[in-house]
């Protein structure tokens, strides 16, 4: 049981693990000694929600004046639409997106409200502003949450592009709020890049569980969602990462993806096997104690490969010089 | 901000209350923060939590100095306690 | 070992000599429990592998196999795994509002003692200790939803003069050994008593919100302060106020209804020994 907990720890699912216990009615049988352990994790996580909650409501009451679209993403967006996958989460920051001929009035609203940009040297702004999808990450200093604006899903320089108007199109209201939220298949799929693409990959069971509940969530409400999910992957050209998503899900989440859509795109199926086999090696925690040597190195692969598809070769090299020698700064 | 603006609070079921004869303090589930409030600043919170003042509705039924209650007004919004009743 | 403290099972793994000392000292009376039990901490001291390893010996404190801190001195083992301890529970028992305050019990009451620089809160709570109080805590203010207070008896540490002045107040105190030049200066842990460690497992009743103030040649002053300041300084005092939110806000509130509060200003021990003992018999 205690090493339950750990590895629960570790790979931050107390909180939503003490929900789910909950939800079951299997919460409150539970010897109190190990009860208070999810209990005290979940008001961690509803703290947690309330920060961003708050920050929210402070970056709409900023942009009042302006008559711009912003669209609430991640936590944030699953907070706005109640999902229950959103208790238990620990969000840090907050994501939302604006138009790129946007971007700069609501810099300058949010920064005149009291928003500062984080220290950063000169070659992380430009990293920022020219290949990421976000401005430097603001910081009102009478908060600790951090504001990331995007304007792009992902980084300009990704080998793999969303289809932004596509995801414009699509955006939608969220009752009481002035955020909008994307499209359920939007949602999906913005998980799914992230978690492929993104560099750290240890303890990303997190976002794996995320997934799985986007998932469960949507398609319990709509016979039509794998269908439109798939065509939605189609059209951005994100098949490959869905089927990924798909496969890792099922293996280590048992995500009950229907089997005519298991295989939305049409990946050389021994590459698809040995991504899986990587990610569902380097995805859970290692357990405790654990000098695992196999798990290091899928991560490093993996980190690797997604540092790959963010920047040509010629700027990965020396981008990757610079990250590791300002590692040892600190 | 017109002159017959009015406020409210933005969720009176979020606040909870603390009170003694003069003062009281005010929690803000929204926010998460906690306030100390005088008298009349007190007052001022129940009243725009039972229904929508203008600055000028509020001075009158206090009989405090509008531009006292201009200020107080300011200070809830900045503290994000009341927004603009649209 | 799993070691019992207060109303937390603790998981310890180290193999150096000055905290397993330490610990069979400071900790002598407290439960053992069989290692298949559940522990709610896990800590590990372990000497780190680097170069520095032979002349100039260090030790790290890991949580859950996670290292907490910059390494100590392989000397310091003891108060490191004090401190690490403290921050093992003030960032996870949130079933607690836990204040940052000394908490003594007389009578089934207790007496809080939220902490501020400059309050001497250790000095007076080890001296309390020996003069008739259990001690439930020197640093955490365990409150419960029905407003009791839970013990974490620990030992209690004292710093550069205050050990002295211990030494002296209290002769059949027993003291830990002196670690010097720790970041705080000098540092030694007085034992918590046999009744105060007996006793782990009794809640108490709030009575008495007291914020010291220590002024060398000070006379011994107890005013009584308005409930919204006593309010707000205990919350503002307090782990995780913030983090509990709107419960906090209410366990706060109910503490004060069932308290007196005070503020206390004091030069020398036997006249705060001598105040707390008229509150106490007072009603």
């Amino acid at each position: 049981m205690e090493d339950l907990m750990v590895v629960a720890e570790r790979s931050r699912l107390t909180a939503t693990l003490g929900h789910r216990l909950a939800d079951a009615g299997i919460l409150a049988a539970l010897p109190g000694r190990v009860r208070r352990h999810f209990e005290a994790a979940m008001i961690e996580a509803r703290f947690r929600s309330r920060l961003i909650r708050w920050e929210m409501n402070r970056v709409a009451r900023a942009l009042r004046p302006l008559d711009v679209t912003v669209v609430a993403l991640k936590g944030a967006a699953y907070l706005l639409l109640d999902l229950p996958l959103a208790r238990g989460r620990l969000p840090a920051d907050l994501d939302i997106l604006v138009r790129r001929e946007d971007l700069s009035r609501v810099e300058r609203r949010l920064t005149e409200a009291g928003w500062r940009s984080a220290e950063l040297s000169e070659y992380d702004q430009r990293y920022y502003r020219r290949w990421m999808h976000e401005i430097p990450p603001l910081r009102h200093p009478q908060r600790y949450v951090e504001v990331d604006v995007h304007h792009a899903l992902l980084p300009l320089t990704a080998r793999l592009q969303a289809d932004d108007e596509l995801l414009w199109s699509s955006v939608r209201e969220v009752s009481c709020s002035r955020f909008r939220v994307l499209a359920p298949e939007d949602l999906v799929l913005h998980a799914v890049v992230h978690l492929f693409h993104d560099s750290d990959c240890a303890n990303r069971l997190r976002d794996l569980v995320d997934i799985d509940g986007l998932l469960r969530h949507f398609s319990a409400r709509d016979r039509d969602f794998w269908h439109r999910l798939t065509e939605r992957a189609r059209a951005h050209g994100l098949e490959r990462p869905l089927t990924y998503a798909f496969h890792v899900g099922r293996r280590l989440l048992h995500t009950p993806v229907p089997a005519e859509w298991l295989n939305p795109g049409r990946a050389n199926p021994l590459l698809r096997r040995w991504m899986t086999a990587l990610m569902c090696r380097a995805l859970p925690p290692s357990a405790p104690d654990d000098l695992d040597l196999g798990a290091a190195a899928a991560r490093w692969l993996l980190y690797l490969r997604s540092h790959y598809l963010r920047m040509p070769l010629n700027l990965l090299i020396p981008h990757l010089l610079r990250k590791a020698l300002a590692g040892k700064r600190h | 901000m017109p002159r017959s603006a009015r406020w409210r609070l933005i969720d009176a079921e979020r606040i909870l209350w603390e009170r003694w004869p003069d003062e009281c303090i005010v929690y803000n589930d929204l926010s998460g923060q906690t306030h100390l409030l005088n008298r009349s600043a007190a007052a001022a919170l129940e009243l725009l939590g039972a229904g929508a003042e203008s600055a000028e509705a509020l001075a009158e039924k206090l009989a405090v100095e509008r531009a006292e209650i201009e200020r107080l007004l300011q200070e809830f919004d900045q503290l994000g306690l009341i927004e603009p009743d649209e | 070992m799993v070691l019992g403290v207060g109303p937390f099972q603790v998981r310890i793994r180290a193999r150096i000599a000055a905290l397993t000392g330490f610990l069979s000292r400071m900790y002598r009376d407290f439960p053992l429990h069989p290692p298949d039990s559940f522990a709610d901490v896990r800590v590990r001291l372990y000497r780190p592998r680097s170069w520095r390893r032979y002349f100039q010996p260090q030790v790290c404190f890991e949580r859950d196999g996670k290292r907490i801190f910059h390494p100590f001195p392989l000397s310091h083992a003891p108060p490191l795994f004090e401190w690490g301890l403290n921050w093992c529970i003030a960032t996870r028992a949130h079933q607690y509002l836990m204040l940052h305050a000394a908490v003594l019990e007389r009578g089934g009451r207790a007496l809080i003692l939220p902490a501020t620089p400059g309050s001497g809160k250790s000095t007076l709570c080890a001296a309390l200790m020996h003069r008739g109080w259990r001690l439930l805590s020197d640093e955490f203010g365990l409150v419960r939803e029905d407003s009791r207070l839970d013990p974490l008896p620990r030992p209690i540490p004292l710093k550069n003069e205050s050990i002295g002045v211990i030494r002296a107040f209290a002769p059949e105190a027993e003291l830990g050994p002196e670690f010097p030049k720790t970041r705080k200066g000098t540092v030694a842990h007085v034992k918590p008593t046999g009744a105060s460690v007996r006793r782990m497992e009794e809640s108490a009743v709030p009575a008495w919100i007291v914020f010291p103030r220590f002024q060398r040649d000070a006379r011994a002053v107890l005013e009584p302060v308005p409930a919204s300041y006593a309010f707000l300084r205990l919350a503002y005092n307090a782990f995780n106020y913030e983090v509990l939110g709107a419960e906090g806000f209410r366990r706060v509130g109910r503490l004060i209804h069932r308290c007196r509060h005070f503020n206390f200003s004091y030069g020398r021990l036997e006249d705060a020994v001598e105040i707390f003992d008229s509150l106490a018999s007072a009603s």
